[in-house]
């Protein structure tokens, strides 16, 4: 089963300064019960649409012959604040940013950045070489890739000139 | 009222920091935090994928820009399968208000996050003022 049939096809433009955290955790409610909705079967999907966590990060997901590749933006996050397991057929994703400490007689004049604990699950297909993920976190871009097996690497099927009449 | 009130009313109340955004080449805008300290105020601006030497703070007139520049250099081979994020480089500028000292800006980045401490002019830190 492709990666692609349970990751929403979903492209989501950075909206302007305007949208205060309210409105956005009421965007957020919409697509909760959409995606709740439409993933009712079942499928361990996209936790973090369930209570009890705050934010869940985007991610894109590309395929080359050799391998799959997740990239989730993750800025600010500390390494060990962040958690990665393949496991069973499941790539998972998790952490927590933590908000700067207000000390006495501070206030936050502007609020955008989300906080709190995140997680996303995604689905692979067995066609995948677990034991082999590697992840890399760089200028709070996370990137996780995962091997095809040898088998399911780019077999080229050679296409034959037919000669019929 | 609410935590989330508040710090809207504090926001629209505040001269010091003030958003305008100028329609940009750029794509995205930062999402920020900005937070009154008793000395200074910071902002925090998200930038995923932005690197140090990337990104780019000036203040001009009164006027905080903070840009960075985002590599999108595609992989070969690799096809997209699911987008839910588009990658473009970041722009955003801020009105700054009278009270900050613009010369004592300091600057730092760190995995995506553009951190800037802009210190408060003399005259408006809060004072202790000796009873004698």
């Amino acid at each position: 089963m492709p990666m692609r049939d349970l990751i929403p096809w979903r492209k989501t433009r950075r909206r302007p300064e305007t949208v205060d955290r309210r409105e956005r955790d009421e965007i957020q409610d919409v697509f909760r019960d959409a995606l709740e909705d439409f993933f009712s079967s079942g499928a361990d999907i996209a936790p973090w649409l369930r209570r009890g966590l705050d934010f869940g990060p985007a991610v894109d997901v590309s395929e080359s012959d050799k391998e799959y590749k997740a990239e989730v933006e993750l800025p600010g996050v500390k390494k060990d604040d962040l958690n990665v397991t393949v496991d069973d057929g499941r790539l998972r994703i998790e952490g927590h940013r933590e908000q700067e400490d207000k000390d006495e007689g501070e206030d936050y004049i502007r609020m955008e950045r989300s906080s709190g604990s995140f997680a996303r699950t995604l689905q692979l297909p067995p066609t995948v070489d677990e034991e082999s993920a590697e992840a890399e976190f760089k200028d709070g871009v996370l990137t996780v890739r995962v091997p095809k097996t040898a088998e399911a690497q780019g077999k080229k099927v050679e296409v034959k000139a037919s000669d019929e009449a | 009222m609410n935590e989330e009130q508040e710090i809207a009313k504090r926001d629209d109340r505040s001269g010091a920091v003030q958003s305008e955004v100028f329609e940009p080449d750029a794509e995205f805008i930062p999402q920020v935090d900005v937070i009154e300290k008793q000395d200074y105020i910071r902002v925090l601006a998200d930038m995923p994928g932005v690197s140090r030497e990337d990104v780019e703070a000036t203040l001009e007139e009164g006027v905080l820009t903070i840009s960075g520049k985002v590599s999108t250099a595609d992989e070969e081979g690799m096809s997209l399968q699911s987008c839910e994020y588009e990658t473009g480089d970041f722009y955003r500028s801020f009105a700054v208000g009278e009270g900050l000292d613009t010369e004592g800006i300091e600057a730092s980045m760190q995995d995506g996050v553009l951190d800037l401490c802009i210190p408060k002019s003399e005259q408006y830190k809060p004072k202790q003022i000796e009873i004698k």
